[in-house]
């Protein structure tokens, strides 16, 4: 899966940097970030998968939520 | 150690042993550094291994391919400094961006600043990983 997102941000750095999307960056980095905490605190798979999906949700929504309150300002 | 070994050279002490294992969990902490998951793998935890060489790697060779900024080993001001620091603790990965970021940072366009920051990240997740895994070879932690 990274390979193929690392392809892709190759393949779109080298054509057309403006076809990958904020959004898609910080889900990204969401999802990289969220994997390793649950590697670093969790034992057992299972545990390690309920937490990356856990700590995934809650970056996007925080990130979400604070772009949206910071919409006004961008008027 | 054998029984007549112990007998001939006598018992090691406490304190030379502890510092024995002080210096062996420094290596696994550098290895660490060096190469993302290569300390976790050297103590047989192949689970943290794979991932924070997958996160690590991952987030790194994303930077590069967003064309942040890799900070160079110049020392300049602060900023300078901390860049630097944060970009080197992704250990072999730093070695290597030149390779993925042949036509350089490019910070004027929005995707280049998070591909600063996606390196910077890679390296404090690294960092995080060497404390581990010396921790680890230390015994203080069990996971």
């Amino acid at each position: 899966m990274i390979a193929s997102c690392a392809a892709c941000a190759m393949s779109i750095e080298a054509h057309d940097p403006a076809r990958i999307s904020h959004f898609f960056a910080m889900s990204l980095f969401a999802l990289l970030v969220s994997i390793a905490l649950a590697g670093l605190t969790k034992r057992t798979a299972e545990e390690r998968t309920k937490y990356a999906v856990s700590c995934f949700l809650k970056f996007l929504a925080v990130a979400i939520a604070i772009g949206w309150l910071m919409y006004p300002f961008s008027h | 150690m054998t029984e007549t070994a112990v007998a001939v050279a006598g018992p090691v002490p406490r304190h030379e042993s502890a510092a024995r294992h002080a210096i062996l969990a420094l290596c696994f902490a550098i290895a660490a550094w060096i190469i993302p998951g290569l300390g976790h793998l050297a103590l047989k935890r192949w689970g943290r291994a794979l991932i924070f060489f997958a996160c690590v790697g991952g987030l790194a060779i994303t930077g590069y391919l967003l064309r942040g900024n890799v900070f160079p080993p110049r020392l300049a001001d602060l900023f300078d400094t901390l860049g630097f620091v944060a970009d080197a603790s992704t250990g072999i990965f730093y070695l290597v961006a030149r390779f993925f970021e042949r036509a350089g940072p490019d910070v004027s366009r929005a995707l280049g600043d998070y591909g600063t920051r996606f390196i910077a990240a890679a390296g404090i997740v690294n960092l995080l990983s060497v404390f581990d895994a010396y921790e680890i070879a230390l015994g203080r932690r069990t996971m």
